[in-house]
């Protein structure tokens, strides 16, 4: 029975699901003195929309680092921004430097929501929107894959434990649509922007990497019209990171520094809490932190992430097509997730949409995993009494 | 099939448990308080709590059942004195407690589900389960604002169910049960007196008559001993209890809200005629603006048209009662015809009662139902009423939050319904795969979008100060009231159409 509107049915549905999850309380809530993440993204906005520009990931006494200081790159500085002109029309008590600390209001609690599901729409569910409509698959099951694609993973974080992660997978999901149309360069300036979103899209670089460096290389065509190929792209994600880093380049007291120690805490343990993480595994039969020095770790990090991670690159390199593409993506978010330094839980995000993206091909397990991955991350709801609506939304 | 949409459907409801509550959440506490608390010669005496008890017995019944299921979660909230108690534990027990009372409305879906269902074949149970279950309206009254209607209509749906696989007796209990949960029922009763009358204790065969004097008296005892069962305990203070149950004296032509009935119509016609009077000096009236006072009571004097008391509408009704009537007089035995009377009554009731809640239209639009997914005309009235009916639920809640999400659960259920509709009824001869609405009444629906709208944010945008706290409630219920009045007349006309059209057949 083919019955029309079911995509944007499934879509509202969703919607409707999100919404739900929204009224329970979120990461952090009344929980002084330092919050949570719900605090630090206010926190932001706060800073981002008092103070001058070169002063966002310098400590001064204005900005006191060690309480939420910004750890993500200039895309999220400048949408705390945006967000924090609208807080501050609609109430500036959200905002007022150092005054706004610890801010907690039911009204308050709606417009950070409700500014989590405007981004998720106008980034991510307008992706997965536009993703499933061009598929070429058979109509039936388009709106099971829509609903897999919105799972509750992605729903519990940003809309209970609160994050804007719907933005930065979004935009990397805008980029493997443009990857399968065949528009290379739009791929590259949403990924440079998602990247400078969230550093934790690295995960997905390396893939993107590949296949865009295998695009160049057609079949039958030039050397020379191979290297502008790749030429066109570098300088669009040259551009694309120009632009957005172009207030913190222009100051060469160590600004750029600064920045960058920010956005890559190595002072950070190897891991938090409690990851689903091959560290953290190794870590119950042998106490890898006593034995070896941070900065070593981390070289083993970056070796073993390497390792399981290039083998991939080059057979996508070598092997190009769409299909390996995502399989790519999988495999070396998963790597990444596994063996990287300092991992939170919340980055099996990252390897969760692509494993979506590539259901079809195995359904099953791909369910599975979702399913796993969200209990994985049980621990972190419960700490913000998400337990309710996580299992009710897995079971939806 | 049906279950997992119950399942689906709960956990949604799970999800919204933390949402607005309106005072009926304390007047359920209030009642459990009582029921639980004090003797039961004090039920519908105690006054403590300015939320008397108002439903008749057997709700009273089930509320105490329920207060030893709430001693678990916490006893606190049984106590009397504890006015506008709402611990965590006390939230999540009174949710749940809905919830869980759903149930019963799926067995009623289920056992109108066999009648309708098996006559269809194909997806319609399905889509008949789906339209059913989430209905809408029901989540928003239900889980949000907080009233146990669902576990009501899962009764009358057996009801119902029971007439339509010709189980007269037992759609007499259930509805006798029903009747004493909550006496807003009575508005469907005539419907059931005058079929079972006139098909279950009448024959016509071959114009011979025969008066099945038995079943009549079989009837009797089931309805009697379901009142008695009830109202036994409280025979002696019958009084007391029908002052509570009917309260006449305090309560006005309209609530608080105007339902989008006749009378509201009838209302801002009065206004307008003042309004012009006074502007074009027609004549000396007093400029006495017919009074818009909030809360329970809601006195009106119009102004140019003439007042309009209780007897008035209950005449009002009577009449437009008549259509309903005559089908079930001319075609017995009828379960289809059973259904379109149900739905005449309540829409009667609805436009012409006294007093009515806007929340009422619910028991209009879940019997038609029933009716949408056979035939196409139905289907698309089916449409029109429930969108536009459960836009006209949308003053109910006002709070930012729910702002928001009532405009998605609505437009989302709408859009379901559209759609799961048109794949229903779809024709592949004619090559419409979608329902289709006549144009004005296509004008109509976008009209209603901005209504819908201008009362969710448009008009706190323009009017900050709250100058004018009614003017939304207003357009919202007079142009709703368009639309369900419009949908009764097109019914009317087709229930009496195929009345014609059977009784030519034969």
């Amino acid at each position: 029975m083919d019955v029309p509107f079911k995509l944007e049915v499934i879509a509202l549905t969703t919607v409707i699901i999100k919404l739900g999850v929204s009224l329970f309380p979120y990461s952090g809530k009344n929980n002084p003195p330092m919050f949570g993440d719900y605090e630090a993204q206010r926190h932001w906005m706060e800073i981002t929309v008092n103070l001058p520009i070169q002063d966002w990931y310098r400590n001064t006494t204005d900005n006191d680092l060690l309480y939420w200081g910004l750890d993500y790159p200039p895309l999220t500085a400048y949408h705390s921004y945006l967000t924090g002109l609208m807080a501050k029309k609609i109430n500036p008590d959200y905002v007022n430097l150092l005054a706004s600390r610890g801010f907690e209001s039911p009204n308050h609690q709606f417009f950070m929501r409700m500014s989590v599901l405007v981004s998720d729409c106008l980034f991510f569910i307008s992706a997965l929107y536009f993703y499933i409509k061009n598929l070429k698959m058979d109509n039936k099951y388009k709106w099971v894959f829509f609903a897999l694609c919105s799972h509750p993973g992605l729903t519990l974080i940003d809309y209970g434990h609160f994050q804007y992660n719907s933005v930065s997978l979004g935009l990397a999901l805008w980029a493997i649509i443009f990857v399968s149309k065949g528009r290379n360069l739009w791929a590259a300036v949403a990924f440079s922007a998602a990247l400078n979103f969230k550093q934790m899209e690295l995960y997905h670089a390396i893939p993107m990497f590949f296949y865009l460096l295998a695009s160049c290389h057609r079949k039958g065509s030039t050397l020379i019209s191979q290297l502008v190929n790749l030429i066109k792209i570098g300088v669009v994600t040259l551009a694309t990171f120009a632009l957005i880093w172009y207030p913190f380049l222009q100051l060469h007291d160590g600004l750029l520094q600064q920045v960058l120690s920010r956005v890559f805490p190595f002072n950070r343990g190897i891991f938090e809490d409690y990851v689903a993480n091959f560290w953290c595994t190794l870590n119950v039969l042998v106490k890898i932190r006593r034995i070896l020095e941070p900065t070593s770790i981390a070289s083993y990090c970056l070796l073993l992430t390497a390792l399981f991670s290039f083998p991939c690159g080059l057979h996508l390199y070598f092997k190009n097509s769409l299909r390996n593409f995502h399989l790519c993506l999988i495999n070396v978010s998963l790597a990444f997730f596994l063996f990287s330094y300092h991992v939170h839980e919340k980055s099996i995000l990252l390897v969760t949409l692509p494993v979506s993206i590539a259901s079809p091909y195995f359904p099953f397990t791909a369910f599975w995993f979702l399913s796993i991955s969200h209990f994985s991350m049980l621990p972190l709801y419960a700490k913000d009494d998400l337990i309710l609506p996580a299992v009710a939304v897995l079971a939806l | 099939m049906l279950w997992r949409i119950f399942a689906s459907i709960t956990f949604g409801k799970l999800l919204f448990i933390p949402s607005y509550r309106s005072t009926d959440f304390e007047v359920h506490r209030n009642w459990l308080a009582v029921t639980h608390s004090l003797p039961l010669n004090k039920w519908y005496v105690d006054d403590t709590s300015q939320w008397t008890l108002d439903y008749p017995p057997l709700f009273a019944w089930f509320e105490y059942l329920l207060s030893w299921v709430a001693c678990l979660f916490d006893p606190e909230m049984l106590k009397v004195e504890n006015l506008n108690y709402a611990s965590q534990n006390t939230v999540l027990f009174q949710r749940i407690s809905v919830i869980f009372t759903d149930v019963v409305y799926a067995l009623g879906v289920q056992k109108c589900l066999y009648s309708i269902g098996s006559t269809q074949g194909g997806n319609s149970p399905t889509i008949l389960a789906f339209l059913l279950l989430c209905n809408v309206g029901l989540f928003i009254v239900d889980h949000i604002h907080f009233q146990y209607n669902g576990f009501l209509t899962g009764i009358l749906l057996l009801s119902v169910g029971s007439i339509l696989q010709k189980e007269n007796l037992k759609a007499a209990f259930w509805f006798s049960v029903l009747l004493n949960l909550k006496h807003i029922y009575l508005y469907i009763a005539p419907v059931y007196f005058v079929y079972l009358f006139r098909s279950y204790c009448i024959e016509i065969q071959k114009s011979r008559l025969t008066f099945h004097f038995k079943r009549l008296i079989k009837l009797g005892m089931v309805v009697v001993t379901t009142f008695g069962v009830a109202y036994g305990p409280f025979v002696g203070q019958f009084q007391q209890v029908m002052s509570r149950l009917f309260p006449f004296e305090n309560r006005g032509l309209c609530h608080a809200y105007w339902a989008p009935n006749f009378w509201a119509i009838y209302n801002i016609v009065d206004k307008i005629l003042a309004v012009s009077a006074r502007l074009f000096g027609w004549t000396t009236v007093s400029t006495t603006t017919a009074s818009m006072t909030g809360g329970l009571v809601q006195e009106f004097e119009h102004a140019i048209l003439p007042s309009v008391g209780p007897k008035t509408t209950l005449i009002c009704t009577l009449l437009a009662l008549i259509p309903a009537i005559v089908i079930l007089l001319r075609q017995p035995n009828q379960p289809r015809v059973f259904v379109r009377a149900i739905v005449l009554c309540a829409f009667a009731s609805f436009l012409f009662g006294w007093h009515v809640h806007e929340k009422a239209i619910l028991i209009v639009i879940t019997p038609l139902t029933l009716l949408a997914v056979s035939s196409h005309e139905d289907c698309r009235l089916f449409l029109l009423l429930s969108i536009t009916g459960h836009v006209s639920l949308f003053p109910l809640l006002f709070t930012p939050f729910e702002n928001v999400s009532k405009i998605f659960l609505v437009l989302t259920y709408s859009l379901a319904s559209y759609s799961f509709l048109s794949a229903l009824h779809y024709d592949p001869k004619s090559k419409s795969t979608l329902v289709k609405f006549r144009s004005w009444e296509r004008l109509f629906l976008y009209g209603l979008v901005a209504v819908a709208l201008f009362e969710s944010f448009i008009h706190s945008m323009v009017d900050p100060s709250g100058k004018l706290p009614f003017l939304p409630l207003l357009i919202m219920s007079v142009y709703c009231a368009v639309g369900v009045i419009y949908v009764w007349l097109l019914f009317v006309i087709a229930s009496l159409k195929t009345e014609k059209k059977i009784s030519k057949q034969k």
